[in-house]
């Protein structure tokens, strides 16, 4: 599906945060409506997954950095977590913790993808409309 | 109503999940598998039909978990090699 030239630069931008927030939406705003829906469902069932196998205290950026930053991709999600999770409760260990901080990075990390593809479709879109011109 | 039920649901993520070290807790790298074959080829496919998009999933699917047995086979077989 060929998609509408952005014509305004801002609106781009305005794009690539939106698909950062909520996984999927920068796809929905371009039109591609069942690509929306399965990056939606599939990012953040990944995410609450993994927030169930590793817990909400997994979500703390003194343990590890750069998983924070992982989940922070997935965008609401994540920021959600980060606000709900609390700081006096020192995060559990174990098996799961560890399969949770995967899948939430997992989720955070292609949701990145996500935001990527949707910044190339924007920039082909404004291609193709020079080159008819 | 509400607010008790949102508590209850907050609970099911106060804690890790306890993951016995056993063969079977290898089955948890079906589910990641699953969605990143999802994205991958939601993002991919040129004309995003329902059939093919499914079919490609599939496939995707069944090559990582293939990769995944084959590396698999070749640590234990390394490990046996060490062993020796």
């Amino acid at each position: 599906m060929a998609e509408k030239p952005i014509k305004n630069g801002f609106l781009i931008y305005v794009i690539t945060i939106v698909a950062w927030l909520v996984p999927g939406l920068g796809h929905w705003f371009l039109g591609h409506r069942g690509r929306a829906v399965v990056i939606f469902l599939a990012i953040c069932a990944t995410f609450l997954l993994g927030l169930f196998l590793g817990g909400l205290e997994m979500i703390e950026p003194q343990r590890s950095l750069m998983w924070f930053l992982g989940y922070m991709l997935a965008g609401i999600p994540g920021i959600i977590s980060y606000l709900l999770q609390n700081p006096q409760i020192p995060p559990g260990l174990g098996r799961g913790f560890d399969i949770g901080q995967v899948y939430a990075g997992v989720a955070g990390l292609l949701n990145l993808l996500c935001i990527l593809d949707v910044l190339m479709r924007c920039h082909n879109a404004t291609l193709s409309e020079k080159a008819k011109r | 109503m509400f607010i008790p039920d949102l508590l209850l649901l907050a609970h099911i993520f106060s804690q890790p999940l306890e993951i016995p070290t056993r063969a079977i807790s290898l089955l948890w790298a079906l589910p990641i598998c699953l969605t990143i074959a999802l994205v991958y080829k939601a993002l991919k496919l040129e004309t995003f039909r329902f059939s093919t998009f499914l079919r490609e999933v599939v496939l995707l699917f069944l090559t990582i978990i293939g990769f995944l047995v084959l590396v698999a086979i070749v640590l234990v077989i390394i490990a046996y090699l060490v062993r020796l």
